[in-house]
Parts: structure tokens; C-alpha cells; sequence
């Protein structure tokens, strides 16, 4: 299996991993964004800090 | 006959070196995709 190096360039296969997998990641991150329900940025996990304390600030019967 | 193969000029030794670095190395990046993949699916699954 090492003779693979003997036939391709090492070099070559490197810069051909990273060109192939770095705008492969960036691209699936980005059109994961772009969805509604996979965006984990405004999926509203973990409950946004001022929801959260108006919520146990609800609970506990005080204004706002 | 297998030097006839060789492109790159590499000897046995070279290869061999590299391959040992390359296989871990790919294998190492696997495994971390697959935990990635794995944690992801039980913070958020997505079916």
C-alpha cells in the first residue's frame, strides 16, 4: 500500500485533501445555517440569558 | 519492475515513512469526524 507515494505525489495529495475538504466543510456549515431548523444559532438552545431570567422572574410573581 | 511505477521518486524507505505518518493521520481525522457527527446527533438531532 506505500508504493500509493511511489505513483502519487504526496505533496499533490495533501493540497488536494485540504482543497477538496475545506470548501466541503464551509459549505455544508454554511448551507446548515442557512436552514431554518438547523441553524444552531437561533435555535433558541440554550434559552437566550434574558429569557431565561424573565421566565424565573415570571415565576417568582415579579414585574417584568 | 516496480521501479517502473515509481513517479514520484520516492524510495521504499521514504514511502514507507510517509505512509506511517499519512494512515494514522487519516484514520485520527475519521474518528473525529464520527465523534463530531456523534455528539452533534445526541445535542441536536436532526431525525
Amino acid at each position: 500500500m506505500y508504493k500509493l507515494w511511489q505513483i502519487l505525489d504526496p505533496r499533490q495529495v495533501l493540497i488536494a485533501i485540504c482543497v477538496f475538504l475545506i470548501p466541503l466543510g464551509l459549505l455544508i456549515h454554511f448551507l446548515l445555517l442557512a436552514t431554518e431548523d438547523l441553524n444552531w444559532h437561533e435555535d433558541g438552545r440554550p434559552i437566550p440569558f434574558k429569557a431565561k431570567a424573565a421566565y424565573d422572574r415570571a415565576q417568582q410573581g415579579l414585574p417584568y | 519492475m516496480a521501479e517502473k511505477y515509481n513517479l514520484t521518486g520516492m524510495s521504499d524507505e521514504e514511502a514507507k515513512e510517509f505512509h506511517s505518518i499519512f494512515m494514522p493521520s487519516m484514520y485520527g481525522w475519521f474518528t473525529l469526524v464520527v465523534g463530531a457527527h456523534i455528539l452533534t446527533h445526541l445535542r441536536f438531532p436532526w431525525h
